[in-house]
């Protein structure tokens, strides 16, 4: 998968928590502060440290559990490299 | 009972009596229900809503588990409207006993107790979420503007209560409930600003459920106290339609972050 398709699964995963509005958002803020840029190469440790901080995000709206769930949906779904 | 089924009762039930208020006041033969009868039916209602709500809130921090930063506002909230259901319960006592309403009365301790456990809530609720790494830019500013502007229309609205005839402490609670609900409007506000951008998530409308709650119950103790210097207690059944409104929003909201939580 291309950088840009792992950032879109990510948002398109955490969606219909956060709504889409936010959720784009927030993954543009995230790599904005992990200096992700969807054109380039992206490390699995940076996309690793990007689902952690949507991670403790999303654990305050949908609990623990179940943002941990999501994040291993997302993992899954992008088998684990960017 | 499932959530979903609960939702729907909540929200039958709520929509109707609160319409059987509305067509008490504008056609009184319509109605089915006699003028006590149904002033209790409605006390009975709004206190079923609130102890969903503070049920289902207790619950929600609870799933939430320890360490979890959005357990403490939840418990708040959740304690706020147990507060709000003892205020509620203590007065449809009065009025299956009675027959009548009376203000001011113990329940009102318990209503106004409710508002710190309520504010300081929805405060901490503001600062988790924008601690919670998601884009919150400008809130501060925000916040300040909501609250200058709340304290700039305080003074109108206030002070006809305050010119009000009447016993100090009905007079007291009358400025005590509006001035609380102002101070309400500021955490509400930036609640409002921080959860429309989930539009289309889970979340919304959780939140959009308790801010509508939360602006009718508003609304209701601002109308409550501005008929009641004005002498019109013929509006009452609008006042207690916002009010079942408003308890069956914050029992929705409250029953939707359990759902999620749960599901």
């Amino acid at each position: 998968m291309k950088n840009v398709a792992v950032l879109q699964t990510i948002t398109d995963s955490i969606s219909p928590y956060i709504g889409q509005m936010m959720a784009r958002s927030s993954v543009e803020v995230h790599c904005k502060r992990l200096g992700i840029n969807g054109d380039r190469t992206v490390s699995n440790q940076q996309i690793s440290e990007l689902l952690h901080q949507l991670s403790l995000g999303l654990n305050i709206f949908i609990g623990r559990e179940k943002a941990e769930a999501v994040i291993r949906d997302i993992r899954a779904t992008i088998g684990g490299k960017p | 009972m499932k959530r979903n089924a609960l939702l729907a009762i909540v929200f039958v039930v709520c929509t109707a009596v609160a319409l059987l208020f509305v067509i008490n006041m504008l056609r009184p033969g319509l109605s089915p229900a006699r003028n006590s009868t149904l002033v209790l039916v409605g006390g009975l209602t709004k206190l079923a809503a609130l102890i969903i709500a503070a049920t289902f809130a207790f619950r929600s921090a609870f799933l939430l588990g320890r360490g979890n930063p959005a357990q403490r506002p939840w418990l708040l909230l959740g304690s706020g409207l147990a507060s709000m259901c003892v205020g509620q319960a203590l007065l449809v006592s009065y009025q299956y006993w009675t027959g009548s309403t009376p203000f001011p009365s113990q329940a009102d301790f318990w209503f106004v107790l409710a508002y710190p456990l309520i504010i300081v809530s929805l405060v901490a609720f503001a600062i988790t979420y924008t601690r919670s790494g998601f884009p919150a830019e400008g809130l501060r500013s925000f916040a300040i503007i909501i609250l200058v502007a709340v304290a700039v229309t305080a003074w109108p609205i206030l002070l006809p209560v305050a010119q009000m005839q009447g016993s100090p402490l009905s007079k007291t609670l009358n400025l005590t409930y509006p001035a609380l609900d102002l101070l309400l409007i500021v955490p509400i506000a930036v609640l409002v600003r921080i959860t429309s951008r989930f539009r289309g998530g889970a979340v919304w409308p959780i939140w959009l459920s308790l801010l509508v709650g939360f602006l009718f119950t508003a609304a209701g103790d601002i109308l409550f106290a501005y008929f009641t210097a004005l002498g019109h207690s013929e509006l009452d059944p609008i006042i207690d339609a916002m009010y079942i409104i408003a308890y069956g929003n914050l029992a929705w909201g409250a029953l939707f972050q359990e759902r999620l939580l749960a599901a």
